[in-house]
């Protein structure tokens, strides 16, 4: 399907917290309580409209154990937006936040959306981080916050489409170079721009980080 | 290994040596370099430059490929093809060689079928260390040492093809090649992964890092699968995809179906055993799909992993022969049975496409593993997808304890989501839901029926009836959600009773619905809501619409014009019953309406019009026989006389009767009526109203009898009418003994009288008479025999002084002769006498009388037959003798008077009574203006003049029509024979002739085949 855009997103927190549950519920519409663990890195792709734009989010979603941590880097660089998700039940993954986003930030361009999730805001009764922690969180380190349940799907659309919108917005604010696919984000094939023959030079063989299935 | 936490199993059995070391026996001691297969056939190469070609049955066929070395092979797979790298010199270029095994050349090796070097002979030479070969037989490449990558065009089995060397393949050494379609291809060097693209020559990194050879595949035609020692990465030529975290050491690379091959080196697994232990390889199985390890074991060195013949074989490095066989899918998933993994059952038997009715086997065990677990909402989510193959009262049976109400619920749901619910399982659902909600007050119920996009599909018939004896307002809203009209009415009615709402509802809908449903229901709720229900009913009769709809829509907007909907009122009439009242003020509304209303209307209008009367109280009997009277009189009402007749007399509504009688014309039954109620005085008056037509009404007055005090009265019309002879007056009025003479003296008195009177004229008349005939015959007898003087002077004409030569006549006339002759017509009479003795000119000819009648009457022909009557065509002179016209009146009486009492006088009454339109003779007078006519008093023919200019007027309208019709047809009828027997019309003017041709352009007859000669008026 042609589309306007393509942003790619990256999934990371701890294990467990519910990032491929997210992924699942936002491709799929669908939650599967007993789910595999990630080994490695998984993928799933969606479009969504923005603006009457057709854009396709390109979705990363890594394995969290620090096993896992050298391979799942790689897959950093090139992202536009990424999902940091802790469990609002396990406050050892909200702890654990400073290092992903120092991870993340580290290995990805600068200009990367970064949204920090609460997941599983159903167990209400198992909550062990406030809500207005996470927002402190948020706060100070300049991310967009949201709670989510991917069980209930609360939240969990707005999770994706309110990332692509920032995107969207610094495209238009040209804060993004388009035509550098390392920003993760690449033009669709009928959206020629100005700089359509040097991004036509470098997408006809879709450069690295540009991964389809 | 780190395959955290896939999930393993063993679906592969180990056969060791299945080639009972033919293999071995036939390589000995030398190495297998590379091995490849396809075509039903398995080939290894050595390091001395030997081919083997193996069968399944472990034939092997050997020959020597090159002098040196075989370093690479590949055998297509659907061809006999094989293409080896090898070197028959060292340190020369590699030569490519394609062998055809199905010939063979005349050693009895495999035809080679072509040689060509491996590298330009302008480059350096440099050892290939990587081969792939297209299917297509057409695309050949080859990757070096040097990190170039040489590439093959055009048929690999011929000497010819074009060669060229790919650009930006960078310098480390290749280690993998594989064509994706024939425009792409995939290569793994060293330090890096790249696509190139074929015909463009454009070569585009897919990831920094590389991997060693055999390390490399390509999966499922499109993904290039590369393991390196952390994980395995897939790549398309869009670039990396998803990863697996495997770490380990990898040799090899397979792909199978949709198994991948992973060959890793054990490393030292076992730190304390002695260094001597022997190397060992790991063999991974995995299937992608589903994320599990398929098998996994530790092998002796593995010199390479063949997929042939449905299965994975394993080369040791001791040429040994092991068979990885792969289980069936039945004995793969009873493995998961016994371990519970029902899910993985079904992910797999999915995958492998199983059959619907093994899925839900495995469906139902996983539910019935669950239930017994006591995970029974698990279970039943199992349960949910055996639908439609499972028998449902299985699960059913194991659900019906109270507690498993929830997943019962959700079961049924799915059941009729699905479409597979019966009767019985919306019963049981409803029921379901009418438990848990009074259990917990979900409203489930509610929900259920308040679902109008029907999320369920249920049978909407089947869950009112299951609900209505639960909760009836639910049974109505639901009946009301899905219009099901007729279940809301009846509900409303019988169970409710609320008449009123159940009005309300009618109203709302469309018409049809609402026509049909008050016909339904229309009895009932007149019974209970009879204000509501006419109103309702007078809308439907006129322009029914429903309530809810704007009154002007959009239709009439645009100017179209709608037929309103309306029902007959007919159909509702029965429904009143007995409440007259009601059904009054329905038909009245439907009678003052501008539409036409049926009989049936009126007459049941005015039935309960009459019936309402009969009950009311006299002070108010008035309005209504009002009521009824105007209804009546009304010319519009279209009600049925005769049936409204009855219904007066049954109920003795007398307005109506008398109203009746009059417009029937039955004149005789107001008498009697009159009469038996003992109204003489209105029955007079009847009479004299209706007596000039019928005047037996009198007479019916005087058999009744009358009260004493009518006496005179009647019997004076009696006596001037001479409706009766006095003698049968008499008679009458004898036979009631309560009449005095008193009453009766007058009018005999007068009867008396008048005769008398009558006597004595006739008898000084007849005096008169004889006395003239005396003196006439005196006077003859004069004439014949005395002598005449002539003795006047003077001429009877010119009154001047006679002289001679006069005439004289008998008369005592005389003349001049002179004058005589002027005067005189003939020679015979006297001028003065005969001038009024003669025929009056004006006296018309019989004929011209005749004449002037046809054209003046409408009814020719009655004119016709009456001059027949009178026999006027046979004697012609009577109508000569007509007397001089005398005053009409006097002579038309007495001629009436002597006729009423001769003999035919009663049977002329008789005559009068039997027609509708009465005649009585002695009304001529009166009726009929005295015509100077030349009617000859003969009783009969009078009489037929009489009725005839009676009957003349209402007859005129048909006898128009048909006045042609009559003479002339019937050219042989009486009428015409008698004519032409003595003709009167002799001096019949053509002109005038009603039946003249030319009188009328329009006579149908013009053209007819009519004898002028044979016409007997023809003059
Ligand atoms: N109640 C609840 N459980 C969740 C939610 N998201 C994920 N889980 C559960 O958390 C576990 C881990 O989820 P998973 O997506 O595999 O975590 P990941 O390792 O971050 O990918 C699974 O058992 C899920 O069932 C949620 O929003 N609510
Ligand atoms: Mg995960």
């Amino acid at each position: 399907m042609a589309y306007a855009y393509l942003f790619k997103y990256i999934i990371i927190g701890d294990t467990g917290v519910g990032k491929s549950c997210l992924l699942l519920q936002f491709t799929d519409k669908r939650f599967q309580p007993v789910h595999d663990l990630t080994i490695g890195v998984e993928f799933g792709a969606r479009m969504i409209t923005i603006d009457g734009k057709q854009i396709k989010l390109q979705i990363w979603d890594t394995a969290g154990q620090e096993a896992f941590r050298s391979i799942t880097r790689s897959y950093y660089r090139g992202a536009a937006g990424a999902l940091l998700v802790y469990d609002i039940t396990r406050r050892e993954t909200f702890n654990h936040l400073t290092t992903w986003l120092e991870d993340a930030r580290q290995h990805s361009n600068s200009n990367m959306v970064i949204m920090l999730i609460g997941n599983k805001s159903d167990l209400e009764s198992r909550r062990e981080v406030k809500k207005e922690e996470g927002e402190a969180f948020a706060r100070e380190h300049g991310l967009v916050f949201m709670e989510t349940s991917a069980k209930t799907a609360a939240n969990v659309e707005e999770a994706f489409i309110n990332t692509a919108k920032e995107i969207y917005e610094k495209i238009q604010e040209g804060v993004f170079d388009i035509n550098n696919e390392a920003n993760g984000i690449k033009i669709g094939p009928q959206h020629s721009t100005a700089g359509g023959a040097k991004a036509g030079g470098a997408g006809a063989g879709g450069a690295a980080g540009g991964g389809c299935c | 290994m780190a395959f955290l936490e896939w999930r393993r199993f063993t679906f592969f059995d180990v056969h060791n040596n299945i080639d009972n070391g033919k293999i071995a026996e036939c390589l000995q001691d030398t190495h297998v370099t590379v091995a490849t297969s396809g075509n039903n056939h398995v080939i290894l190469c050595d390091l001395t430059g030997w081919a083997h070609l193996i069968s399944r049955s472990w034939e092997i066929t050997s020959f020597k490929a090159y002098e040196l070395i075989i370093t690479h092979a590949h055998q297509l797979p659907h061809d006999t093809l094989l293409v080896t790298i090898g070197e028959d010199e060292t340190g020369v270029t590699p030569l490519i060689k394609v062998w055809d095994w199905s010939r063979v050349d005349r050693h009895g090796n495999p035809k080679c079928v072509r040689t060509s070097r491996a590298v330009p002979s302008h480059m350096f030479p440099t050892p290939a260390t990587a081969l792939a070969v297209h299917d297509n037989k057409n695309l050949l490449a080859v990757g070096f040492q040097d990190g170039s990558v040489s590439l093959f065009r055009g048929d690999i089995a011929r000497q010819r093809g074009k060669m060229k060397t790919l650009s930006d393949t960078g310098t480390s050494p290749i280690t993998g090649l594989a064509f994706k379609d024939t425009d792409k291809l995939f290569i793994v060097s060293r330090n890096c992964i790249m696509v190139s693209y074929v015909n463009s020559e454009k070569c585009v990194v897919l990831d920094s890092m590389g991997a060693v050879a055999g390390c490399s595949v390509l999966a499922d035609r499109h993904r290039l699968t590369v393991a390196t020692s952390e994980a395995i990465y897939c790549y398309t030529t869009e670039g990396r995809g998803p990863c697996y975290a495997l770490e380990g050491e990898k040799l090899r690379l397979n792909w199978f179906r949709s198994y991948l091959v992973i060959t890793t080196s054990e490393t030292s697994t076992k730190p304390s055993g002695s260094s001597t232990t022997p190397k060992s390889h790991h063999v991974t199985i995995l299937d992608i799909q589903n994320k599990f390890i398929v098998f996994s074991k530790t092998f002796e060195e593995i010199d390479a992993v063949l997929t042939e013949w449905g299965s994975f074989y394993i080369l040791t490095k001791k040429k040994e022969m092991i068979y990885l066989d792969e289980k069936d899918l039945q004995s793969k998933l009873s493995l998961l049975f016994k371990k519970n993994l029902y899910d993985v059952a079904i992910r797999i038997a999915s995958s492998q496409h199983y059959d619907a009715e093994g899925l839900t086997e495995i469906y139902k065990q996983y539910g019935d593993h669950l239930y017994s677990k006591g995970d029974f909402k698990g279970a039943i989510y199992q349960y949910v997808k055996t639908i439609g193959w499972l028998e449902t009262s299985y699960i059913i049976r194991k659900y019906l304890e109270p507690r498993h109400l929830e997943p019962l619920i959700q079961y049924l749901e799915e059941l009729h989501k699905k479409g597979f619910a019966t009767e019985d399982h919306t019963t049981l659902l409803l029921t379901c839901y009418v438990k848990i909600d009074q259990h917990d007050q979900q409203g489930k119920l509610k929900l259920f029926i308040n679902s109008k996009d029907k999320a369920i599909d249920f049978d909407v018939d089947v869950a009112i009836k299951v609900v209505r004896q639960v909760s009836i307002d639910d049974a109505l809203s639901l009946a009301a959600n899905h219009n099901r009209h007729d279940w809301y009415l009846k509900m409303m009615i019988e169970d409710k009773k609320e008449f009123k709402q159940a009005l309300d509802y009618i109203a709302e809908l469309e018409f049809d619905d609402a026509d049909c449903y008050m016909k339904k229901y229309g009895h009932k709720l007149i019974q209970h809501e009879p204000e509501e229900s006419t109103e309702l009913l007078k809308l439907m009769c006129t322009d029914y619409k429903p309530r809810s709809k704007p009154l002007v829509d959009e239709s009439s907007l645009v100017g179209r014009y709608r037929e309103p909907d309306r029902s007959t009122p007919d159909d509702f009439i029965h429904m009143f019953l007995s409440n007259s009242e009601k059904l009054i003020i329905f038909l009245e509304h439907m009678i003052s309406t501008d539409v036409k209303c049926s009989t049936l209307v009126f007459d049941a209008l005015i039935e309960h019009y009459i019936h309402v009367w009969a009950k009311s109280p006299n002070s108010e009997k008035v309005i209504y026989e009002q009521k009824i009277l105007s209804v009546l009189k009304e010319p519009e009402s279209n009600y049925d006389k005769d049936h409204t007749l009855i219904i007066c007399q049954m109920l003795g509504f007398k307005a109506g009767i008398l109203h009746l009688y009059e417009e029937k014309k039955l004149w005789r039954a107001q008498v009697s009526l009159h009469m038996r109620s003992g109204e003489a005085d209105l029955a007079l008056a009847v009479c004299r109203r209706r007596g000039a037509v019928c005047p037996r009404l009198w007479l019916d007055v005087l058999w009744t009898p009358p009260p004493p005090r009518c006496l005179p009265d009647l019997l004076h019309v009696v006596a001037t009418e001479k409706l009766m002879s006095p003698i049968l007056v008499v008679d009458c009025l004898a036979s009631t003994p309560t009449y005095t003479l008193g009453d009766v003296r007058k009018y005999l008195m007068d009867v008396l009288k008048s005769e008398d009177e009558v006597i004595t004229r006739e008898q000084e008349l007849a005096t008169k008479y004889k006395k003239e005939i005396e003196n006439m015959k005196a006077h003859i007898q004069v004439i014949q025999h005395e002598p005449v003087t002539f003795q006047s002077s003077r001429c009877a004409a010119c009154n001047r002084p006679l002289e001679l030569p006069t005439v004289h006549f008998l008369c005592q006339h005389s003349y001049h002769q002179d004058c005589f002759q002027t005067y005189s017509e003939t020679e015979r009479e006297c001028p003065a006498c005969a001038a009024p003795s003669r025929r009056p000119e004006a006296l018309p000819h019989a004929a011209e009388a005749l004449h002037s009648r046809l054209q003046q009457q409408h009814d020719p022909f009655a004119v016709v037959s009456e001059y027949f009557g009178r026999g006027l065509f046979n004697k012609v002179t009577v109508v000569t003798e007509a007397p001089t016209p005398s005053p009409p009146q006097s002579s038309s009486v007495s001629e009436a008077a002597t006729l009423s009492y001769g003999p035919g006088a009663e049977a002329k009454l008789r005559l009068q009574e039997g027609q509708s339109k009465q005649i009585f003779v002695s009304n001529t007078a009166k009726q009929i203006p005295p015509k100077g006519s030349s009617i000859v008093p003969v009783p009969e023919g009078r009489m037929r003049v009489l009725e005839q200019q009676k009957y003349s007027s209402s007859l005129e309208a048909h006898l128009t029509r048909l006045e042609p019709v009559h003479v002339q047809k019937d050219r042989d009828s009486p009428i015409s024979s008698a004519i032409s027997n003595g003709n009167p019309f002799e001096e019949y003017d053509e002109t005038k002739n009603p039946f003249s041709e030319e009188s009328d352009p329009t006579n149908p007859f013009e053209n007819d085949d009519y004898d002028k000669n044979l016409n007997p008026f023809a003059s």
